[in-house]
């Protein structure tokens, strides 16, 4: 079938003879590839193995002991950034691409041994006693570093992670939303600087076009965290006159970011920005509901025909933002 | 049959398989672009992001609407009986009519939403109707039977993959408690008419696959075929039909022997191996990850019958042996073999997407967070057993 394609567009004139040559030659190899499927056994191999391994010691601990334990992960990791300074790549200010296929898993396992030596030799022996603070901030210094130096993107993520364990909370998706106690102000306050710090990063990254790839990762973290962290101000002031200064700033913030991602052709980041304007939006309607005191089963109704509206409303501005988008895009 | 415009799935079919030599690097930027011009798509059908942002808000907008009609309808005797699903049913399917037919949708998400609501209807409609709700389950027959025509129907119109899923699914069903109403004498043979069932059912799916016919259904037959092979071995796992017979009989769990067991042992290990051997033969994927995934079944049925070492020593040495065999493998085919190779020739799409750095970010974030926290008992040192407590 393919075949009948690729001779259907020769005669056409649509493919030349070199392409067309290379095409059939391709067909014909008809290679399998199962790159996919090895790494699958190589992963599960590798989780099964320290899943066991890590089972082993937890009940051996008495035998082995902590020390023992702990000279293994730091010897381990050592290994790791050993062979990792040996093999790497000069460093530049765009993308480098890592020296072979191994390396990249090297470095990802000897940053989370590195983590796991940090976590371990506080919760063991207390090394920096109460000082949390030094304890979280010296992984995530050498975690940036060897993002960095090395130009990982996994390892970037958990530096950022890092970061935010270090500003006493968690940006994992999963605890945000799940553990996220979004009542206490400090927190939120907390969460908004570090959106917004991490916002200020993407845009420095794409200024200077300083490894301009992980603008990307900046921008993803950063414009969650900064808009659940403007919501829940929002929530949190919701009977009170600053509800409206707090809509005011996610409205503007949305604008903005929509505007960034528009120019940058990200649907992504538009539909991220659309919708969290979109909820803030329908808390401020709920509100102004409220305010009218319209509490009898009419002004339930009326409530859920203005979203239900506004939401189809929402559906095809997106279609037609899209297609604005796509027009512009060649391929 | 199908709503879609024959003269743009064709085109599609065409852009689709260059656009993948384009981005291998095959073809030129210039060639590609004049294909697509000389092969014009007019369906609307966006990337990945927003296909799952359109699908979402319009599940949203849906269920309020729905909310909305039946609060209205609330007062009446119309809302609380099948009927008034199968009201909401028939709307929902005007509309995915409509608006598909109007606007080009593809797949797009909104269709998608509109076509699982309207299936989530049929399936509340059919199940009232033969008073699944009521504890009185005997006559489910007929909805199985009702649901396997509307699904086949809706895959013919829609081509979507879980609705072909869907027919496979309620095809089995039915098959199964047709059989159960011959009593105990059926209870005792279903597992070989499942089997009989599921192995036909795949002979005539895989007659299709061939056939130009069924051209625009490629991905439903697949799916179709995935859901033959699953059925084919549950039918004859030890665990299952150990697990059916128990219930059958009324006996408790501490039954484990089955009459004709060591021919359900057999199935149970060698069905999965034939398969791989099959996927390596053929080159066929889709055996190949189904081999993969039914073998991991078998060493759990195996497992929960044997109790040979403790978990963590099977743990350390099933890994071992998994790394040996797969660095075996990877070395043994750096040069392709019988067209075999490790190299990947195709990126897969999802690798484009910045998955990796998100998922490390939510699987790793965790051993870090333990100096301030102290909950587990043994710090960041048990990061890896974590993990592996998820997948075991």
């Amino acid at each position: 079938m393919a075949n009948n394609i690729y001779r259907q567009l020769h005669e056409q004139g649509l493919l030349n003879d070199e392409s067309y040559e290379r095409l059939q030659k391709k067909e014909s190899l008809n290679l399998f590839s199962v790159h996919w499927e090895l790494n699958l056994l190589l992963y599960t191999g590798v989780l099964l193995l320290t899943g066991g391994l890590g089972t082993l010691i937890y009940k051996n601990i008495d035998t082995i002991g902590h020390q023992a334990i702990l000279a293994l992960i730091a010897l381990l990791c050592i290994g790791c950034f050993y062979y990792c300074f040996k093999h790497k790549a000069p460093f530049s200010s765009q993308k480098v691409a890592s020296p072979n296929t191994g390396f990249d898993y090297i470095l990802l396992l000897g940053s989370i041994l590195m983590v796991t030596f940090f976590g371990y030799i506080q919760y063991q022996y207390n090394l920096f006693g109460n000082n949390y603070n030094l304890a979280a901030l010296i992984p995530m210094v050498i975690l940036f570093f060897v993002a960095y130096r090395f130009d990982h993107l996994g390892i970037l993520s958990m530096a950022i992670t890092s970061l935010a364990v270090w500003m006493g909370i968690s940006v994992t998706p999963k605890t945000l939303l799940l553990i996220g106690d979004f009542n206490s102000l400090t927190l939120i306050y907390t969460y908004l600087l570090l959106g917004c710090i991490l916002l200020a990063a993407a845009w420095l990254t794409e200024r200077f076009q300083f490894k301009k790839h992980f603008r990307f990762s900046y921008q993803n973290y950063g414009t969650h965290v900064t808009f659940i962290a403007l919501l829940a101000g929002f929530f949190h002031f919701f009977e009170h006159a600053y509800a409206l200064i707090w809509a005011t700033v996610i409205l503007s913030l949305a604008g903005y970011l929509y505007r960034d991602a528009y120019k940058n052709h990200s649907f992504y980041f538009i539909l991220t920005s659309v919708l969290y304007g979109y909820i803030a939006l329908c808390g401020l309607s709920i509100r102004i509901l409220e305010l009218f005191a319209i509490k009898d089963i009419g002004g339930f109704y009326l409530l859920l025909l203005l979203i239900i509206s506004s939401t189809i409303g929402l559906i095809f501005f997106l279609i037609n933002t899209y297609k604005n988008l796509k027009s512009d895009d060649h391929l | 049959m199908i709503i879609y415009n024959q003269l743009w799935l064709n085109n599609l079919r065409v852009v689709k398989k260059l656009r993948d030599d384009y981005e291998d690097g095959y073809i030129g930027k210039g060639e590609f672009l004049a294909i697509k011009q000389h092969y014009p798509v007019g369906f609307y059908k966006p990337r990945m992001v927003g296909v799952i942002g359109f699908f979402i808000l319009t599940l949203f907008a849906l269920t309020l609407s729905l909310a909305l009609l039946s609060l209205i309808a609330a007062g009446g005797n119309f809302a609380g009986t099948p009927y008034w699903t199968l009201f909401l049913c028939i709307g929902c399917y005007a509309c995915l009519e409509g608006m598909t037919k109007a606007n080009n949708y593809f797949h797009s998400g909104i269709d998608n939403a509109l076509l699982y609501y309207t299936v989530g209807l049929a399936n509340t409609t059919a199940f009232w109707i033969v008073g699944f709700f009521s504890n009185d389950q005997s006559g489910l027959l007929p909805a199985f039977i009702l649901l396997t025509l509307v699904y086949l129907y809706l895959t013919l119109r829609f081509a979507d993959l879980l609705m072909a899923a869907g027919t496979c699914i309620y095809f089995f069903c039915a098959v199964y408690f047709t059989w159960a109403k011959l009593g105990g004498f059926g209870m005792a043979t279903m597992p070989f008419i499942m089997i009989l069932a599921a192995a036909v059912a795949y002979y005539i799916l895989n007659l299709l696959n061939k056939k130009s016919i069924v051209i625009n259904y490629i991905n439903c037959i697949a799916a179709g075929r995935l859901v033959a092979i699953v059925v084919l071995y549950l039918a004859g796992n030890y665990f299952v039909v150990n697990k059916l017979n128990n219930l059958l009989k009324n006996l408790d769990d501490s039954h484990t022997q089955v009459q004709l067991g060591w021919l359900f042992w057999l199935w149970t290990i060698l069905l999965p191996l034939a398969l791989l051997a099959t996927a390596i033969k053929n080159k066929d994927r889709l055996f190949l990850r189904t081999g993969m995934a039914l073998s991991v079944a078998a060493v759990f049925t195996f497992r929960y019958y044997y109790h040979l070492l403790p978990v963590e020593v099977m743990l350390t040495i099933g890994g071992t042996i998994l790394l040996l065999l797969a660095y075996t493998i990877i070395n043994y085919l750096k040069q392709p073999k019988k067209g075999i190779t490790y190299t990947e020739t195709r990126k897969a799409n999802w690798e484009k997407l910045n998955l990796e750095g998100f998922i490390i970010g939510q699987t790793m974030g965790h051993a870090h967070q333990t100096p301030a926290k102290s909950q587990s008992p043994f710090g960041g040192g048990s990061g890896g057993g974590g993990g592996s407590s998820d997948s075991f």
